[in-house]
């Protein structure tokens, strides 16, 4: 992902990838379902990070050379990054996005398709792990969410497919 | 990042050749249905990265109506989704019921229940035709839809093959009813070990 520190551009993070910047730029994720969009923010340096990430645990997959794409290896890895441009780590703030059921129930194989609900649990342990306050979240339910993150305000706009908007 | 193997011409010409007629067979499922003729696309086989899948359409963001049913045996598991973007499947509710869905949302129960039975009868007569070339009989799970974003609705499905890799082989097919009246697209995908077993079964290597 590029990485655009002094910008009013918006950086569009895809499905498991991540970044980090500082005011003013903004950052957006397109249709989280069932993964997870991790807002972290600290509010005087203006330095955040989202990452988009898919599974809970990284060492649970077979396939995990891409550390975004977990719960746990993602938030470390912003954390750090964060840390690095000179953000104060005691600072940092979590806001938490998506984590839906997309479908009801898969007769076989139901355990996969419960996946948001890991992922939600997940990043609450990580981030207590971490010592990382959850401020604001919208997760859980069955629909689709896009958000944007103004690293100006710290806030963000959770929009989903019928174009309902709310702030968090 | 690990780059998947390809399978050989023979195979993915094998592979093309049981989609078209497991394809034909779904849609002439439906076509009985609408009492419409409809037109298949030859469908296409490729290892595919899934972020592929993701931008599909307009992106993440389109809306899209999805039907999913996974296929099963002791040695072979495929998912097949059917996709419909929002507005065909609006109009494919209108051609099947007569009138308009009462909700433009598609969140209505009729319009589901059609959505999903019109899936159950596509990948029903699909994993059926497929169940005859792998002298196996498939079971498959009862039709899930979900009416929403495309990458939030795919987030859901693809999770699972994303545990193995990040690419993987897709067999598509689109169609289009009568004068264009509607367009649907129908995926099917096996997992890496039920293509062994696709390629023992039809004996190629």
């Amino acid at each position: 992902m590029e990485l655009r520190y002094d910008s009013q551009l918006v950086v569009r993070v895809g499905v498991a990838e991540h970044t980090v910047g500082r005011a003013p730029s903004r950052m957006m994720t397109m249709a989280l379902g069932s993964c997870l969009g991790i807002v972290l923010y600290e509010r005087e340096s203006t330095i955040g990070a989202l990452a988009h990430v898919m599974h809970p645990r990284r060492a649970l997959v077979k396939n995990n050379s891409n550390r975004s794409k977990f719960v746990d290896t993602a938030i470390e890895l912003i954390v750090s990054k964060m840390v690095r441009m000179g953000a104060k780590r005691s600072g940092i703030v979590a806001k938490i996005f998506g984590g839906a059921k997309m479908f009801d129930s898969i007769a076989k194989g139901g355990g996969v398709l419960q996946i948001g609900d890991e992922n939600i649990s997940a990043a609450r342990e990580v981030l207590k792990e971490f010592g990382i306050p959850i401020v604001a979240e919208c997760v859980g339910g069955s629909n689709g969410r896009t958000i944007l993150f103004d690293l100006r305000d710290g806030s963000v706009v959770v929009k989903d497919a019928f174009d309902n908007e709310e702030i968090y | 990042m690990n780059l998947p193997n390809r399978p050989s011409y023979l195979r993915i010409d094998a592979l093309k050749e049981l989609g078209n007629i497991g394809a034909a067979h779904a849609v002439t499922g439906l076509s009985e249905l609408l009492k419409k003729r409809i037109d298949v696309s030859i469908t296409n086989v490729d290892v595919i990265p899934l972020q592929i899948i993701y931008n599909l359409f307009n992106g993440p963001e389109s809306m899209v109506s999805v039907v999913y049913i996974e296929g099963y045996s002791e040695d072979f598991k495929g998912m097949m989704f059917l996709i419909f973007p929002h507005p065909e499947a609006l109009k494919l509710i209108e051609l099947a019921t007569g009138k308009k869905p009462r909700d433009e949302n598609i969140k209505d129960e009729y319009s589901l229940s059609v959505l999903k039975e019109i899936g159950n009868i596509m990948c029903g007569c699909y994993l059926n035709t497929l169940s005859t070339f792998l002298k196996r009989s498939l079971m498959h799970s009862v039709p899930q839809i979900s009416n929403d974003m495309l990458g939030a609705v795919m987030d859901s499905i693809l999770v699972d093959l994303s545990l193995e890799s990040d690419y993987a082989l897709v067999l598509e097919t689109a169609f289009t009813l009568d004068k264009d009246e509607c367009k649907g697209f129908l995926f099917f995908v096996p997992t890496s070990q039920s293509l062994e077993t696709i390629f023992n079964a039809i004996g190629v290597d």
